[in-house]
């Protein structure tokens, strides 16, 4: 039988509804219908543009926000059946790491206390002695040393303060962090050292990430999985490697054409098409204002996320003409 | 004879004046020259100076600091200039698109009038004229529908569409040079395409300069003929952006170019450059990389290296680099 998964994301849709002040209320779909699973001890890939909802998932699977429909199981749990007491004391297995290292630490409190901060929810709080071993222990597990607990978050850089909200992250033992844009405000030489930080984590202390990030080279370089969410919708999913190596749905495969590159020298010869208006919800696929090989069945009929090889899977009609034994050139220029 | 390139900058040095008293040195022996219609990459990480040096050629140096050397352009130096002088150049010779599109353009004014205000100004259009000139610049930026956008404010508009206003803005005046600094570090990367395109676009038309500052080393190999590598206000190197990604000479480029992160085949880690970003006033003694660097050698604290040509077209800041040339 397969193991279950530690996270299990089904049907979840979050509407936001916008009261103005002259016209109707209208209704925004953050999420939509969106299914996922993560498995323990994986690192797990969001990627996406801004406004796809991808801090939207974050903020309900860490219990900030409440869904409109669909759960959230967490090990087993339904996040959304608990009652406050059981939520709070479920608290401790996930945690997250935000993107702005410099307005999520609290300016005024010692490192120390920021990082004993999430233990009182446990159950039994640990003492003062205890306490500061155990927070000597994580910063030093994060390259950090145990003198830096007497220490004021300005007197650190970037990637020194990352380090600090990681080891405030994983002070009670959590089983899931998430971390939404962890590394994109930092430097490259400090990212790559964020990066390794939590592969490290991952392998020694078993924790799952689900890393949600707009930049594809960073999933590329450390997710194990990764799914690909436009808007409000998971469209692809399967291993980061194989998703970056061949796309099968064109959004991703925009995506990685349009990201930058070392490597890419000079102005691409391929003209990115102008984005067309949005399309409406829930009537076809969204994404076929801007996709090169849109056909006549994507306007009416909305595309579900379906297996196409094994661990493989997209929600796009056409995906068959993006598997690698077909000719992708030829399907693009339809 | 050669005629004297658009900007050559010359032995630019910057420093702070400190509130405590004192003075700390940021930019130190900058220079580079650029044509007309070509482009200049200045990479580096946060505290390069990076971005004091598009100030400094913009005329907007902060009141606190001192600068030394020549910035000339269109044959003045534009560091000799009084604030009337420079305010016939800023804007209307030199364009800037800044970092943030959601601060750099004014809440309180339609963009259509923010960016036929220039117009107004430099050019003494009337505002009717100038705010028909606004909707085709905004369409020329592919901001679709300009005509009514025009008479909108930056905050019904999306982060992309502001920084094309801000492209808009800064291309009113036809400037001979733009300095884009981080102009799409806020933007997705489908967007940061469009908006790179656009940029590339109007160079090639208008026969623009262009400096693109930027961390982003995938967007300079995208745009740029020539990089500049900064670090801790000193050019590290210098040269054609493909020999400068692929054959990098100082070991600092090389150290950023491994820390780029890609995906590692036996599950290893990624490559790093041990520490971090030293402050202005804990530099190293010698070679400000030095503390940092995996191939120093005692030498390299001893005295600061020299800028060098190591061959035609390139210029690096590292004595290892010139002994390795030498052999």
């Amino acid at each position: 039988m397969k193991k279950r998964p530690l996270l299990d994301i089904r049907c979840l849709t979050r509407d936001y509804v916008g009261n103005s002040l002259f016209s109707k209320p209208h209704v925004n779909r953050a999420l939509d219908d969106l299914t996922m699973t993560v498995d323990a001890g994986t690192i797990h890939g969001i990627v996406g543009e801004s406004g796809c909802g991808k801090s939207t998932l974050a903020r309900i699977v860490m219990g900030l926000d409440r869904p409109t429909s669909g759960e959230v199981i967490f090990d087993g749990d339904e996040v959304f059946r608990l009652n406050d007491k059981e939520l709070k004391r479920k608290r401790r297995d996930f945690q997250m790491v935000f993107q702005d290292p410099f307005g999520s630490l609290n300016p005024r409190h010692t490192v120390g206390r920021i990082v004993a901060e999430p233990l009182h929810v446990l159950d039994a709080r640990p003492g003062g002695a205890e306490t500061r071993d155990k927070v000597a222990a994580m910063l030093e597990s994060v390259g950090l040393t145990a003198a830096h607990a007497e220490r004021h978050p300005h007197e650190f850089s970037g990637g020194q303060r990352q380090r600090i909200a990681i080891a405030r992250a994983l002070i009670t033992e959590p089983k899931l962090v998430v971390a939404d844009e962890a590394v994109s405000a930092l430097d490259l030489s400090v990212q790559a050292q964020v990066l390794n930080l939590l592969m490290e984590l991952r392998e020694k202390r078993g924790v799952t990430f689900l890393f949600i990030t707009h930049n594809l080279a960073v999933v590329d370089a450390i997710a194990d999985m990764v799914g690909v969410m436009y808007r409000g919708r998971m469209v692809e999913t399967g291993p980061a490697q194989e998703v970056f190596a061949s796309p099968l749905h064109p959004y991703t495969q925009v995506l990685a054409a349009a990201e930058p590159s070392i490597e890419k020298f000079g102005r691409p010869a391929s003209q990115p098409k102008p984005i067309a208006a949005i399309a409406d919800i829930g009537v076809g696929c969204s994404f076929r204002n801007r996709c090169p090989i849109a056909a006549a069945r994507c306007a009416v009929e909305q595309p579900q996320l379906r297996t196409l090889s094994p661990g493989r899977q997209t929600a796009c009609h056409r995906a068959e003409d993006l598997l690698p034994s077909s000719q992708p050139a030829e399907a693009l220029r339809i | 004879m050669t005629e004297a390139p658009l900007l050559s900058v010359e032995n630019l040095a910057i420093s702070m004046r400190l509130p405590a008293g004192g003075h700390m040195q940021i930019l130190t022996d900058v220079g580079f020259a650029l044509n007309a219609g070509e482009t200049l990459g200045v990479v580096g990480e946060s505290g390069s100076g990076k971005s004091l040096l598009s100030l400094a050629i913009m005329g907007l140096l902060p009141g606190a600091a001192t600068a030394t050397g020549r910035i000339m352009f269109e044959g003045r130096n534009l560091l000799g200039l009084d604030d009337e002088a420079l305010c016939t150049v800023r804007g209307k010779r030199v364009g800037m698109i800044f970092q943030e599109p959601m601060t750099a353009l004014n809440p309180a004014m339609t963009v259509g009038d923010q960016i036929a205000e220039g117009l107004v100004w430099h050019e003494g259009l009337s505002w009717k004229v100038a705010r028909a000139q606004a909707v085709e610049l905004l369409d020329r930026v592919r901001i679709a529908d300009a005509k009514r956008r025009a008479q909108t404010y930056p905050h019904e508009m999306s982060g992309g569409q502001r920084q094309r206003v801000g492209i808009a803005m800064a291309l009113a005046l036809k400037p001979a040079l733009m300095i884009a600094d981080e102009p799409t570090t806020a933007l997705d990367v489908t967007v940061q395409a469009e908006v790179l395109d656009i940029l590339d676009d109007l160079r090639r038309e208008y026969g623009m300069a262009l400096i693109l500052v930027s961390h982003d080393l995938g967007v300079i190999a995208r745009m740029c003929a020539r990089t500049v590598v900064m670090y801790a206000g000193r050019r590290m190197e210098e040269g054609p952006t493909r020999d400068v990604l692929t054959r990098p000479l100082n070991p600092y480029s090389r150290g950023l170019l491994r820390a780029v992160p890609k995906r590692r085949t036996d599950g290893g880690r990624l490559d790093t450059i041990p520490g971090s970003v030293p402050g202005f006033a804990k530099l190293p003694p010698g070679c400000c990389f030095s503390d940092r660097c995996p191939e120093r050698i005692a030498d390299c604290q001893e005295a600061e290296p020299a800028w060098a040509i190591p061959t035609v077209g390139r210029g690096v800041r590292c004595i290892r680099a010139m002994q390795e040339f030498a052999r």
